[in-house]
């Protein structure tokens, strides 16, 4: 764990609990570091120490399905965990998230993936904590399954309409904001709707969810150029002139730049 | 006195006097490390390039004089043995304090042994101080934003870039003069033809034993894959409907596999050609050279041109002992009447931000040792190395391209630094590790004087097919398995974000996190889906 996180956490947890809460809070906050540093095996070990507490328990599972090395009996036990947690208490966080973490299991971690039984987890948590982040996370899986599932063979149009349907309450900035980049890119994948891709991405830049500086560069050219095709010429010399003044060094500045010559100045009506 | 034990005697002397040299200098390093009253902070890197020591060494000596308690020290290793040094010295837990990034610390070696420097860089840096960038968080004093010290991976930024990179051709001025009589270098590719074809006709009236252009197996890419792309640009852009501007890999190669084109293709075809044409004015056998042979070569006066690195120019003007050329290497524009169907001409080059519009081209980042003993004083030193004066100093010293705002290059690097006009960039043939084998493989068809384009697709063609499945089942396991790991870390970090609502570092990473997971699910579906559509139409091309 980094030595400066570690301080700090240790810090943290000291200042907002009294000494015994501390100790052991800085101890969770010890392994979930290690965690995000993808010292799993360790993070795992670490809340197995912790002792029987729901979150000690939910933070070893989670670790434990991706601790090296990586076996089916660790997946089982991650996956007997998350069944106890949701048999003991469905409706506080470590029993949502472990509804959430089960669906993953299926999708991803069994040797054969099962994706029916990971729709009905997450249409679970649609359903009873649609509110919830698990929930919207489980709306954005959801719809990422209707649109792209290798075995679906309905028309593109078809899917995305279901996809659509999905994500469309979304409210969780972050995931909201995904959910518009997923649909506009699936518009102009399957070649459907620029005007529908065009409405997402406008929804995903005006999001309130902060975006990575290379999403954001592509966001502003993906506007321009939609808005250019679809004839809206001030949509995209605005989008344009900001990715000139925000990214002055990108390689397709001068692509922008002639561009925003080409296009015809709108008159005030 | 016996001559045998004479020498047995000196040879027993020099063992004697190495064994002590040794041992005091041990010793001393040891009485340095710990003289209580001192500081020792090492960084290590592998640019051994002339003048890069020099640099780092003044500004080691600047940081000193004004933190005299602090001793920094500089550890140049080789590049040939600087993954296995690191690693060794990561895992062993005697790794210097900062260590240039690169070569095998990847994702994981990152995350386990250096500290993420995320909180650090919103804030300013206090050696900007009195400069223009005063004030400014750090991130902001990089021309990319630092986008090249993020790791997508960890949602954390782990590196400090030390200098930016571009590609160049070289050329001797006094060959240059001897073989056309005049100082002009070439404008157009018809001219670069023209004066290969010129140098190659003055070899054989003089005898001289002198090649057009320097090349290795290492540097020939630099040519041979920006001339490809530039054919390639009209075509790659049709397979990314995104609408980034940018060229889309998966969508371009995964296109082969849906017979969207081959190498019947016209486009390909005239990459080729493009390719086998400047081809034989390369170095003979350069497919077996490595880089340090081309460069050997061209410094001895072997060859006109050679391309290479804007790194290598003040290692060139020191070794070579002629006037150096610089230019951009020219590709054929769309108004050229072999080459100018598939092309808009030659591509702009980024000047840093963003990472994805034109490769990484600031490098050299430095990364902050977990168990460095001296974190705030590595730090320190860090802020210093990259505050715009001391970038300058550095710069000026070593002839590199600067990667803070603002920071001048010097006069003689004027022609290396990035050019901005331009086409968007198209894709060489270079891929996955099975496409790059069985091309790398059979170049040679392609360049041999009896060889030629239909000799190497001939060769090629028949294996593209399985070569180019078998990397893509192999980019699905890569992003399957970093899918997987993706749950665990960003729940980790959500766990942590919410212990600390207030901390815009944490709030940062979560939501870095939490897109890179929502898009690797995105993309892993998709191209599961893509190729589950192309194994239905096109069933032999998924086996």
């Amino acid at each position: 764990m980094p030595v400066f996180t570690r301080s700090v956490a240790v810090a943290l947890c000291g200042l907002t609990a009294g000494p015994a809460a501390g100790a052991a809070g800085a101890e969770t906050v010890a392994a979930w570091e290690e965690g995000a540093q993808l010292s799993f095996a360790d993070a795992a070990r670490h809340f197995a120490r912790l002792g029987d507490s729901r979150e000690a328990r939910f933070g070893r599972a989670v670790m434990l399905v991706n601790a090296q090395p990586k076996t089916l009996a660790n997946v089982a036990e991650g996956r007997a965990l998350f069944l106890a947690l949701r048999r003991e208490r469905a409706d506080d966080e470590p029993g949502i998230g472990a509804l959430y973490y089960l669906a993953r299991i299926a999708q991803f971690h069994e040797a054969r993936p099962d994706l029916a039984a990971a729709r009905t987890s997450f249409a679970t948590l649609v359903a009873e904590h649609g509110d919830h982040f698990y929930g919207q996370l489980a709306r954005f899986k959801l719809a990422t399954l209707a649109l792209y599932d290798a075995a679906d063979t309905r028309p593109p149009a078809e899917r995305l309409a279901a996809a659509e349907a999905l994500g469309e309450p979304l409210h969780h900035p972050g995931i909201k904001r995904d959910f518009h980049l997923l649909a506009a890119e699936a518009h102009l994948r399957f070649h459907l709707s620029v005007e529908h891709a065009l409405r997402h991405f406008l929804a995903a830049e005006s999001g309130r969810a902060p975006v990575r500086d290379v999403v954001r560069a592509a966001l502003f050219l993906q506007i321009g150029e939609c808005a250019r095709e679809l004839g809206r010429h001030g949509l995209a010399r605005r989008f344009y002139e900001r990715f000139l003044a925000e990214f002055p060094r990108d390689a397709r500045g001068a692509t922008v730049r002639a561009r925003l010559a080409g296009l015809p100045r709108e008159v005030a009506p | 006195m016996n001559p045998g034990r004479l020498l047995r005697g000196c040879a027993l002397g020099l063992l004697v006097g190495c064994f002590g040299f040794g041992a005091f200098r041990l010793l001393h390093r040891h009485q340095r490390e710990h003289d209580p009253n001192r500081v020792t902070v090492r960084f290590a890197h592998w640019q051994l390039e002339a003048g890069v020591a020099e640099g780092f060494d003044r500004i080691a000596r600047d940081y000193e004089r004004r933190h005299p308690h602090v001793r920094i020290e500089q550890l140049r290793i080789p590049e040939r043995v600087f993954a296995q040094w690191a690693t060794t010295q990561l895992i062993g837990g005697t790794a210097p304090d900062l260590i240039e990034l690169g070569f095998n610390i990847d994702t994981l070696l990152k995350a386990r042994h250096f500290e993420p420097i995320s909180r650090f860089i919103d804030a300013p840096n206090p050696y900007n101080a009195g400069t223009p960038l005063a004030g400014q968080p750090w991130r902001n004093t990089f021309v990319d934003g630092l986008d090249s010290g993020f790791d997508e991976k960890l949602g954390d930024y782990y590196g400090i870039p030390s200098f930016f990179a571009t590609i160049r051709v070289y050329c001797n001025r006094n060959l240059l003069r001897e073989i056309t009589g005049g100082e002009q270098l070439p404008g157009s590719y018809d001219e670069l033809l023209a004066l290969c074809e010129k140098t190659r006709a003055f070899a054989a009236r003089t005898g001289r034993a002198l090649v057009p252009i320097a090349a290795s197996r290492d540097n020939a890419p630099y040519l041979l894959d920006e001339l490809f792309a530039a054919q390639s640009q009209k075509l790659v852009h049709a397979f990314s409907p995104l609408r980034k501007l940018l060229p889309s890999q998966d969508g371009f190669f995964s296109g082969y596999l849906a017979g969207e084109w081959n190498f019947d293709t016209p486009a390909i075809r005239s990459g080729l050609t493009l390719m086998r044409e400047v081809g034989q004015y390369l170095q003979p056998g350069f497919l077996q050279l490595r880089r340090e042979d081309a460069m050997f070569h061209f410094c001895q006066g072997k060859a006109l041109l050679v391309a290479a690195g804007s790194w290598e120019a003040t290692g060139l003007r020191t070794q070579a002992r002629f006037p150096l050329g610089v230019f951009r290497l020219p590709v054929p524009g769309p108004d050229h009447p072999r080459y100018g169907t598939h092309t808009w001409g030659r591509p702009a080059e980024s000047g840093g931000r963003t990472a994805e519009s034109g490769g990484r081209r600031t490098t050299g980042p430095f990364g902050l040792y977990q168990g460095s003993k001296h974190p705030d004083v590595a730090l320190d030193f860090l802020r210093f190395l990259s505050s715009q004066r001391a970038h300058q100093a550095f710069i000026d010293r070593s002839g590199w391209l600067p990667v803070v705002v603002g920071v001048e290059p010097p006069e003689s690097m004027r022609d290396f630094a990035p050019d901005p006009e331009g086409a968007l960039g198209g894709l060489s043939l270079r891929w996955g590790a099975e496409i790059l084998r069985i091309t790398e493989n059979n170049w040679h068809l392609l360049f041999a004087p009896h060889g030629g384009v239909e000799a190497f697709v001939a060769e090629v063609a028949p294996r593209y097919r399985e070569a180019m499945a078998a990397d893509m089942r192999r980019r699905d396991r890569r992003s399957f398995q970093q899918l997987m790991l993706g749950d665990s870390s960003l729940e980790a970090v959500r766990q942590l974000a919410a212990r600390q609502p207030d901390d815009p570092g944490q709030q940062f990473k979560l939501e870095a996190l939490l897109q890179t997971q929502n898009e690797r699910d995105v993309y892993y579906y998709y191209m599961n889906h893509r190729l589950a559509d192309i194994a239905r139409t096109n069933p032999e091309t998924t086996r």
